[in-house]
């Protein structure tokens, strides 16, 4: 791989500073909590670094693919198109509105030019019943 | 003394006379207190991107064709305070200034070549896009606030503090 992956991450939010080109990410999504089902996730932030290897690959063209898989076993893929023009870049996919129509693992997968980079997985859950009633059905 | 008038202190102009190679006119520039007073005006956003634009846009105003650009030494020292700025803007201001090949801005565009070699090598690049997978409902007419998921989640593993 032409690219090498610092690290890949989904948050809830992320913000760069204009200033310092800083990046800073806020809440990393490990688990989410829904009520009730169906659910909706607002905003997710997939964020990964590329670096590259040597010199030589700045110029070149890659593609990230982003494969989000449900709970539900559902399937998006997002692409993105990038030229490297810095030793480092970061891709950033924000992601409105994802449905969650019942508990499981909601998955991140991110590809560099069809090959599997990285992966992260965040459990969806119901809450546990209190004082032993079943969550509300919806 | 204002941060870019100190750019265009005597001080920062004999070094530009004196040496002779960019990347040694580089190093001295960049130890130069007029370029730190500069990067910590900048830092403590004194001034920002658009200011820095402006004052290269009233420099090049002065520009003749043929002429050696008066304001060249303040320039060398300006790309090298603002290269590390995070801005697009000043990215692009050091790109364009690198790419120039005019005989009276010759020393200003050998150092941008340098800050922005650098500029590459140490700043990230930011690709970022925005996807809708499902509609998102507006605050006011928003879903149930049982059907938002909730943050999460610390276990409950906190214990009460026993006060003595």
């Amino acid at each position: 791989m032409a690219l090498r992956l610092e690290y890949f991450v989904v948050a809830e939010g992320v913000a760069v500073d204009q200033l310092t080109n800083q990046v800073s990410l806020f809440n990393v999504l490990e688990e989410i909590k829904a009520p009730a089902f169906p659910a909706l996730v607002h905003k997710a932030v997939a964020h990964g670094l590329w670096v590259i290897q040597n010199d030589l690959d700045i110029g070149t063209e890659h593609q990230v693919l982003l494969i989000i898989r449900l709970p539900d076993r559902a399937e998006h893929r997002l692409t993105t198109n990038f030229t490297v023009t810095h030793r480092r870049h970061r891709v950033t996919q924000l992601i409105e509105g994802i449905p969650l129509s019942t508990e499981g693992t909601l998955e991140f997968e991110v590809l560099l030019d069809g090959q599997h980079a990285a992966r992260h997985l965040v459990d969806v859950e119901r809450p546990p019943a209190i004082d032993g009633q079943a969550p509300t059905a919806t | 003394m204002l941060p870019f008038d100190q750019l265009e202190a005597d001080s920062v102009a004999q070094l530009a006379f004196t040496v002779a190679t960019p990347s040694a006119l580089y190093g001295l520039l960049a130890q130069h207190p007029s370029v730190a007073a500069f990067k910590t005006a900048l830092g403590t956003r004194t001034i920002d991107a658009d200011d820095v634009l402006q004052r290269v846009r009233v420099w090049l105003g002065d520009f003749v064709p043929r002429i050696r650009f008066r304001h060249e030494a303040a320039l060398c020292a300006l790309v090298v305070a603002v290269e590390s700025h995070g801005s697009k803007q000043i990215g692009e201001f050091i790109e364009e200034l690198a790419s120039l090949h005019v005989a009276e801005l010759s020393m200003a565009s050998r150092v941008a070549r340098i800050a922005n070699k650098r500029r590459k090598a140490t700043l990230s690049a930011n690709t970022a896009v925005i996807v809708k997978l499902g509609n998102v409902p507006s605050r006011t007419g928003g879903p149930r606030q049982d059907q938002v998921p909730s943050r999460v989640l610390i276990p409950n593993s906190f214990t009460s503090a026993r006060v003595a």
